[in-house]
């Protein structure tokens, strides 16, 4: 929902219905800034919006005291104190012990007891002293709250009985009564984070209520009104430094506030309070001071309301009415107001600037190159600095059982409210080469400042594994599956070139490639059989033991296995991959082999100059390449030669598949 | 243990700033009855076998007149019970002799009325006017005992604030060796709005006073007999300042028996205090009221 449409929506909200609401005036940032439900992220004035309490660390302690100004104001009053708790990570208590939240009202009474100094007054009392909250976050931008406040009314009546002394004497004797009730009222708050920036919350106020009996009928009077409330916020942050909050209750009360840190660690407040019942319409302004240090933080704030007609401490009693009293802490009966607080953050209270604001997986796993991964990046997490310092952040992927550790990432300067992209590169063990088909499993991403040992933010995401033969259809991914250091393969070769050992000794030295490709090649003639792929969701290839033990395989697993064997005797190799246009079902590997001749030697290979290749070797030098079709390789080296360089000029010279790229050359090694 | 710092910080904190109770909010009562301005007195009720003059008509409480062996009294005495205003003006003079009281089965009922105008040629006048002597009479069972004297006067209408003389010009040798002269103004005329005479009142709810009357003022409030017509006095309120209302806070109307019927005595009195005869028992007191009776039932 747009924010135009949000605010709308309060604003509606706020004129809509006439009940009782509730001011957090129990904190000095509360009161400094009005508007505080929607930016409640501690145990700071959490009767506001008991759903913010997901924002606390750990254990969170504070205690607050404040006096009246002007007249009728006396010294500093303690107000009380919070402490609050998260646990389970996404739950979090609170209880609030406030017996400065109250407002003592004394009736002077018009009469006196001649020659007794009895008290005549009529002393009412209404206090907050208690209020518990839970609070749980659904989601990283939805939390619930519920919260329970007791509220006591005490009426101390002055009551008398005339006393017969003597029998002609009579005295007046004081039968002194005292009542006392409780109500326990029960609120649900919700808040949203729509955006990064953005906070909303909602509170229903007084919905369930329970009220013990103690106080005649005839105080009825005197009691406050208790009805329900409903009361929308919202908080907005343009850009870091700067927060702004709305608020509007159903009982025709709002305010506005802005805090702004010049500063890191230093807060400046003030907000404005609305009241659409009684004029003027601004009641009240608001000034507040906040900073921290350590785990340690200090708020102070002033309210000055903008009508001090009954603010003196003494209203006649036309103008006292006790309906008009919503809230203890802000009535037409209430002075001007400092506050000062001191908030202690205890526990695994670690700032967490760096946040995550979404993990991308590029693309899957496949086990054969799983060694890539330690360089090529598998996937990337978005993170944001929400803190007031450019922080060095690095990020780091761990899946279970796969990985020996969390692989990290390289740190990255994030400015504040900046938000980076950050690689992530994982370091698989050789365990993830044993996953037999594709797999699908948890991946925890952390994100936290580089200074810091502990994270500041985790997530989860989904990363596939494929099967351990899975290939992803690039010559690139097929290197991956060719294994010339494998026992196996090298066991297979040597024993080749053992019997081959004779003839090899007659051929010229610099045709000794060329000839042991040749008597590798021909050791499988007969041996072979060209057999297509399962049917599998991916490409299947199998690695070189494999097809030697199977003695079958498709083009790319011929492929894979004579360019594993050719490795393993110092044979370089490379793979041909055609990609004929339109025509991708016609798609083919072979093989290239290097054959270490320089090309001033290419009459010693083949008269025909078309049946070999020139190209770079890994030394740098221009050597002869011969071309091999491996699926010919059961018919012999030469035939597999024959088809190869025949492949190669059709689609290389003739066809320009070369120039055009829809073939490539990829060296093995 | 890293912690114990931190909340001892909190709590000193706590304490050290925290140590005062919030100021109450004062509610003052209305204007019209300032806080604690209206004086309440419990009417004790002294040894009522001594013949006294009930408070609707003397505008004294019986302990006042038994304080006094004197009373020398011009009053304007106005019922109103809610079916007419009968007002009655009139002067008396009664100077009971402590040393011969009048005793029966142990009991003193009265004392002896002392004829302070023997000689017709010299009589006791108030303002000019010759006060008639009648026989003092003390109610015995069912039967009136005459025990010496007393003086009367009645007037048509007394004005107010107008001065009346008591002229004694024959004292007598026993109480007084000198002739006896006082001076009394009368108070300004008194008129009670409120409560009206015949109202039905609440005794929950507070109790609006108002009247028409300077000067110093009391009211007493006093149970009322509409057999016998006899009053007992309750309570007495004396505002501080005569504002011409005053509130009876509900509290204070708990108090009262749980009698149906009342009166309301309004008194606006001017009054001296003197010493007439050679004794401190001797003690006179010279008055002149408005006294106003509503007569009124408590629900």
């Amino acid at each position: 929902m747009p924010l135009s449409r949000s605010v709308v929506l309060l604003i509606l909200a706020g004129m809509a219905g006439s009940t009782a609401c509730a001011q957090a005036i129990f904190a000095p940032r509360a009161s400094a800034l009005g508007a505080y439900a929607a930016l409640v992220q501690d145990v700071r004035g959490f009767t506001a919006n008991p759903a913010g309490l997901t924002g606390m660390k750990d254990w969170d302690l504070y205690t607050t005291t404040y006096t009246t100004t002007g007249p009728g104001g006396g010294g500093f009053v303690f107000s009380g104190f919070g402490i609050g708790k998260r646990f389970f990570d996404n739950h979090a208590l609170a209880l609030q012990y406030s017996p400065g939240t109250t407002l003592d009202v004394v009736q002077r009474a018009s009469f006196r007891i001649a020659g007794l100094s009895l008290a005549t007054n009529r002393q009412i009392s209404y206090i907050e002293p208690l209020a518990a909250a839970y609070a749980v976050r659904v989601t990283d931008r939805l939390a619930f709250g519920v919260q329970g406040r007791m509220q006591t009314e005490k009426i101390t009546d002055p009551q008398y009985a005339i006393q017969q002394v003597t029998d002609s004497l009579n005295a007046i004797v004081p039968l002194q009564q005292q009542y006392s009730r409780d109500t326990w009222f029960g609120d649900i708050a919700v808040s949203w984070k729509p955006a990064e920036n953005v906070s909303l919350s909602a509170l229903g106020r007084g919905l369930v209520r329970s009220t013990s009996r103690g106080i005649p009928s005839k105080f009825d009077t005197l009691a406050l009104t208790y009805t329900r409330a409903f009361e929308l916020a919202a908080g907005w942050s343009p850009a870091p430094p700067v927060l702004l909050s709305l608020q509007a209750s159903t009982a025709k009360r709002g305010a506005l506030g802005a805090e702004w840190n010049p500063v890191a660690d230093l807060s400046v407040r003030c907000g404005f309070y609305a009241d659409g019942g009684l004029p003027p319409f601004i009641d009240a302004v608001g000034f507040g001071l906040g900073y921290r240090y350590l785990f340690f933080e200090a708020d102070a704030s002033y309210v000055r309301f903008t009508n001090q007609s009954v603010r003196g401490g003494t209203v006649a009693s036309a103008s006292f009415d006790p309906s008009l009293i919503k809230d203890l802490g802000m009535n037409p009966f209430t002075g001007n107001r400092a506050s000062v607080s001191l908030r202690a953050m205890l526990g695994n209270i670690r700032e967490a600037p760096v946040r995550i604001e979404g993990v991308e997986m590029l693309g899957s796993v496949y086990p054969s190159a799983f060694q890539a991964m330690a360089y090529r990046p598998v996937g990337r997490v978005r993170v944001r600095n929400t803190s007031r310092r450019p922080v060095s952040a690095r990020a780091s992927i761990y899946v279970d059982r796969l990985m020996d550790r969390p692989s990290q990432s390289q740190p990255v300067s994030v400015q504040p409210g900046e938000s980076v992209d950050i690689p992530l590169t994982a370091v698989f063990n050789d365990r993830v080469k044993d996953v037999p088909a594709v797999t699908i499993r948890e991946a925890t991403v952390t994100v936290s400042s580089a200074s810091e040992d502990a994270y500041d933010e985790h997530a989860q995401a989904r990363v596939l594994i494929h099967g351990r033969n899975d290939w992803d259809g690039t010559p690139e991914g097929l290197r991956y599956f060719v294994t010339p250091d494998d026992p196996d393969v090298i066991r297979s070769a040597r024993a080749i070139m053992l019997a081959g050992k004779d003839s090899l000794a007659r051929v010229p030295a610099e045709l000794g490639q060329l000839r042991r490709a040749k008597l590798l090649c021909d050791a499988f003639t007969g041996g072979l059989v060209y057999v297509k792929d399962p049917r599998h969701l991916t490409e299947f290839v199998q690695y070189s033991p494999e097809t030697l033990r199977s003695r079958t395989g498709d083009c790319t697993d011929l492929t894979v296995c004579f360019s594993s064997l050719l490795n393993s005797i110092g044979i370089s190799t490379a793979f041909v991959d055609v990609v004929p246009p339109r025509m991708p079902e016609k798609a083919h590997m072979y093989l290239l082999f290097d054959t270490g001749v320089s090309p001033a030697y290419g009459d010693h290979v083949s008269s025909n100059p078309k049946r070999y290749i020139m190209r770079k070797s890994r030394s740098g030098r221009e050597t002869i390449w011969i071309p091999l079709e491996t699926t010919a390789i059961t018919h012999g080296f030469d035939r597999a030669w024959t088809d190869g360089a025949q492949e190669y000029f059709d689609s290389v010279e003739l066809g320009l598949g070369l120039a055009s790229g829809w073939v490539r050359i990829v060296d093995v090694y | 243990m890293k912690k114990l710092p931190v909340i001892f910080a909190c709590l000193l904190f706590a304490c050290q700033f925290g140590c005062q109770k919030p100021s109450p909010l004062t509610v003052e009562p209305p204007a019209d009855a300032p806080a604690g301005a209206l004086e309440v007195t419990v009417v004790s009720n002294p040894d009522t076998n001594i013949a006294v003059s009930p408070v609707d008509s003397s505008g004294l409480l019986p302990g006042d007149q038994t304080q006094y062996s004197g009373l020398f009294l011009v009053n304007t005495v106005k019922y109103d019970n809610g079916h007419g205003l009968l007002s009655v003006a009139y002067a008396s003079a009664y100077f009971g002799d402590r040393k011969r009281p009048f005793v029966v089965n142990g009991k003193t009922l009265g004392y002896w009325g002392v004829d302070i105008m023997p000689m017709t040629t010299l009589p006791l006048k108030v303002g000019g006017i010759v006060m008639t002597r009648v026989p003092f009479k003390i109610h015995v069972g069912t039967r009136d005992t005459t025990f010496g004297y007393m003086y009367r006067a009645v007037f048509a209408s007394l004005q107010p604030k107008s001065s009346f003389d008591w002229d004694d010009q024959q004292p007598d040798p026993i109480m007084s060796p000198t002739a006896f002269h006082d001076t009394v103004q009368t108070p300004e005329d008194l008129r009670v709005l409120a409560p009206a005479g015949g109202s039905v009142l609440s005794r929950t709810k507070a109790l609006q006073l108002r009247w028409v009357g300077g000067g110093p003022i009391r009211i007493v409030i006093s149970t009322y007999n509409v057999l016998t017509g006899k009053t007992r006095p309750v309570l007495q309120l004396k505002p501080d300042v005569n504002t011409g209302s005053a509130v009876i806070d509900p509290s204070l109307l708990a108090l009262l028996p749980l009698a149906r019927n009342y009166v309301f005595t309004f008194v606006i009195a001017n009054r001296s205090d003197r010493l007439l005869g050679q004794q401190q028992q001797d003690r006179t007191l010279v008055q002149a009221a408005t006294v106003y009776n509503t007569y009124v039932q408590f629900q």
